[in-house]
């Protein structure tokens, strides 16, 4: 009986898993294949699937071919997810990891109250705010400009909120024993509380990073110069032809998060405290 | 320990050749295009007439002639970084001299460019690099 279960447990965890990863398996199966062998899969006047096929007829590196070699563009706007996402995500794990220290330990008037108007911020949806930062972004002259989606994104709230919980396992014994040693508040955030949510640093990235990658309003609204777009506008004008192309790009596109993950996977699983402290 | 350094490694390696292709991209691609010769398309027949407006003079290279009819390829003009598209155009070859066809089509116009010489084989729809124009 015991057996049974633990059977039927991995075969559901089989199902999902697979589940969540036939998206993975079917693109890289069809950047594998021949943009004749990939576009015949669909039915473009239907919007629907002809058939799956995850083995291909003939194995094909052309799509990589193209991207790498032959089709610049897509490359270019790799290049612009990069200049977008990266320092957007050097700046709000800077300005979370300061402020949520601020917020976590520190103590100062109307602290709460300031937290609570974040966390007003936090449940806002991006499109509720767009107008108003588009106004502003104006006003700052930065449209076509990329700081326009960079400046946003790096005084999120959301990290702030996440990096504060973290922080807020760290025993306050801890800060007091070094302030009285005579450690400044920034020597303190630097040697006991960065060591210690390293994890909830890795997260923070990883969902930073995801959520700046994958961006698509943000350039469309702000940015009238098309050479500016990111890949995942590119990919989403790329035209029936030239189809087979989204499948290579798609993992292209997938490895710096990919890295990311396996870079921080032990630290990611435990959010809430460091990894060297379990 | 060995999982990050390895990740670290992939990903500089990885950033650093894609930085390549992206610098050299331009290069690499007219590299690997077909480059052609074009020479331009003569609006007017052999003895010099402009009267139809149909008839042009093409160098006979740029014919592939079956009979009295012929196919050329044409270079529609300039794309990005000197490349071009090339289109199909169905001629009817009405006469000759040492240099010239004289084909008509009511497709084709003297803004167009025949393609006389490529260092590949090329189809309707291809990009193409021009290297020189006769």
């Amino acid at each position: 009986m015991k057996k049974l279960k633990l059977y039927l447990k991995y075969i559901l965890l089989i199902a999902v898993t697979t589940i969540f990863l036939f998206p993975l398996i079917y693109m890289l199966a069809c950047s594998v294949m021949s943009v004749n062998e990939s576009t015949n899969m669909l039915d473009f006047t239907l919007e629907d699937f002809k058939s799956i096929k995850l083995i291909p007829d003939n194995f094909t590196l052309d799509q990589y071919y193209q991207v790498f070699f032959r089709r610049p563009e897509y490359l270019l706007q790799f290049w612009n997810s990069v200049i977008i996402t990266f320092p957007t995500v050097i700046g709000q794990v800077l300005v979370s990891s300061l402020a949520a220290f601020a917020f976590g330990k520190l103590k100062f008037p109307f602290r709460d109250q300031l937290f609570f108007v974040y966390i007003v911020l936090l449940i806002l949806p991006l499109q509720v705010t767009l107008v108003p930062n588009y106004m502003i972004i104006e006003k700052l002259n930065l449209l076509n400009n990329f700081l326009s989606i960079i400046l946003p994104g790096t005084f999120s709230a959301f990290g702030i909120c996440l990096l504060r919980q973290s922080i807020k396992y760290i025993s306050a014994a801890s800060i007091e024993a070094a302030r009285i040693d005579g450690a400044s508040y920034f020597r303190i955030f630097t040697k006991i509380i960065l060591p210690q949510i390293k994890g909830g640093l890795l997260t923070l990235i990883l969902l930073t990073f995801i959520d700046n990658w994958n961006v698509v309003e943000q350039p469309l609204i702000y940015f009238d110069n098309t050479a500016m777009y990111p890949l995942t506008i590119g990919l989403s004008n790329v035209k029936g032809f030239d189809l087979g192309i989204i499948f290579a790009c798609g993992v292209m596109f997938m490895i710096p998060p990919l890295l990311i993950y396996l870079y921080g996977e032990k630290d990611i699983k435990s959010p809430f405290t460091s990894s060297d402290t379990l | 320990m060995k999982l990050k350094k390895i990740t670290i490694i992939f990903g500089i390696i990885f950033f650093l050749i894609l930085g390549l292709l992206t610098y050299f991209s331009n290069t690499i691609d007219h590299m690997l295009l077909p480059q052609v010769k074009v020479s331009q398309i003569i609006f007017g027949d052999l003895q010099g007439f402009t009267s139809n407006d149909n008839v042009f003079l093409i160098p006979k290279s740029a014919v592939i002639q079956t009979g009295d009819t012929g196919t050329i390829f044409v270079a529609d003009g300039y794309g990005e970084f000197e490349t071009t598209t090339v289109s199909e155009y169905g001629v009817t070859i009405q006469g000759s001299n040492e240099f010239y066809f004289q084909v008509e089509n009511n497709e084709i116009s003297s803004s167009m460019q025949a393609i006389y010489s490529t260092s590949k084989e090329i189809k309707a729809g291809d990009r193409v690099f021009i290297v020189e124009e006769g």
